[in-house]
């Protein structure tokens, strides 16, 4: 079984640092009293980082990920707010599911890989929350007025 | 020995109480963050605490999240720290320097380069408050065989099953925080606070040093003559946060050490 982690790619994973896949883009630290993969300067001093998903505006990523990752059990990859707004948006109109914009991210790898997976491969993703509480962030950045 | 244990010989032998100044390295500005550490022996400091500046200060109230602020603002590195350190030494030799921060940029550098730096620096001590004693291996230990002193904090909380591993590799001093929070909070009461410290004495022959919520040379007084000495830091960054000019700083930190050394 292969295990897949997504993290939030933010704005991009490069030099400016405008996303918070500590994984991906992070180095080993110590920060709120865990050692971890940190998003930090050479100085390690913390970096800010970015994310469209409040859930995944964190520096750092929970210990066991960055050993998952060391070990190689699990694989880590990013996705970028972009494609996490995309994925919300197809989960809201073909199924009526508003997800919570942290698993939209899952979900928006899923969209990627799914068509290259024989038509029988078993794929669980974990929808670990409700979108409702993202409405307001989501519509901000589709350009959409729901004040009234 | 070290110059902390030579610091507390001395001030034994003299029937004092040492007063310890806590300044944030590079706060307002690396120049004079430089003239106002140089200054502080004059103004009767007897350990000074030089803060390291961290983008996320846990353990530190708004006053000194805020001077760590301004020194990043102004560049300020674990380098530039070091400076800060090395440029005492040229004019003082004998005063202990206790670097006091959080431990993500040192282990950025990497410990061994990070002692060999501190060390030619002229820190004497460290006090990392997010290593506790189950982590002793990644710098407490490496720190000591360096002949740095690694100063653990103990806490109101501290209870008596905790103490004795909060005890274990400290040495220099203990640091007993006088409340339950963080710097820059309520006033410290000697009353309250004097039972700790004789129950933290009973199970260590260190100085025990009395910190956090020390903002007046009343309560240094008080403070100091209940322990071996006190620690004042928020009211003196305080000051420089105010944006005064060095002389005033270091007039104000003599008031205070003038209490602290009047117990």
């Amino acid at each position: 079984m292969n295990i897949i982690g997504v993290e939030a790619g933010g704005k991009g994973v490069d030099q400016k640092m405008q996303h918070c896949a500590s994984l991906t883009g992070g180095r080993p630290g110590v920060l709120h009293g865990n050692k971890t993969y940190l998003l930090q300067d050479d100085d390690g001093q913390i970096l800010e980082g970015h994310s469209i998903s409040a859930g995944l505006d964190y520096p750092g990523i929970g210990p066991e990920h960055a050993w998952l990752h060391e070990i190689g059990r699990a694989q880590y990859v990013a996705i970028t707010d972009m494609e996490a707004l995309e994925a919300f948006k197809l989960s809201c109109a073909l199924e009526g599911i508003i997800p919570a914009l942290e698993p939209s991210h899952a979900l928006a790898h899923v969209m990627k890989i799914a068509p290259d997976l024989p038509r029988d491969h078993l794929l669980v993703m974990n929808m670990c929350g409700r979108g409702d509480k993202d409405i307001f962030t989501v519509a901000k950045h589709l350009g959409v007025d729901i004040s009234a | 020995m070290t110059r902390i244990d030579d610091t507390f010989a001395r001030l034994k032998s003299e029937g004092r109480k040492a007063f310890v100044a806590y300044v944030m390295a590079g706060d307002p500005d690396f120049e004079t963050s430089k003239e106002i550490v140089r200054g502080l022996p004059g103004a009767g400091v007897d350990i000074i605490e030089l803060g390291l500046p961290f983008t996320d200060p846990m353990a530190d109230g708004a006053t000194i999240q805020l001077a760590g602020q301004r020194a990043l603002a102004q560049g300020m590195t674990l380098d530039r720290t070091l400076e800060i350190a090395a440029h005492l030494r040229e004019t003082d030799t004998t005063t202990p320097i206790v670097l006091m921060g959080y431990y993500n940029p040192i282990h950025s550098r990497g410990v061994p380069t990070f002692l060999e730096q501190a060390r030619k620096a002229g820190i004497d001590g460290l006090i990392v408050v997010d290593l506790p004693p189950e982590e002793d291996a990644e710098l407490c230990l490496p720190a000591q065989a360096a002949g740095l002193n690694f100063i653990r904090l103990a806490t109101p909380t501290t209870d008596d099953a905790r103490l004795p591993r909060v005890l274990q590799n400290t040495s220099g001093f203990v640091y007993y925080v006088s409340i339950t929070g963080i710097t820059g909070a309520a006033e410290a009461q000697a009353d309250a606070v004097a039972p700790e410290v004789a129950r933290i004495k009973s199970k260590t022959d260190l100085p025990i040093i009395v910190g956090f919520g020390v903002r007046t040379p009343e309560t240094a007084k008080s403070i100091a003559g209940i322990a071996d000495g006190t620690v004042v830091g928020s009211v003196i960054v305080s000051q420089i946060a105010e944006g005064k000019p060095v002389p005033e700083i270091l007039a104000f930190v003599k008031t205070l050490a003038d209490g602290a050394h009047s117990a």
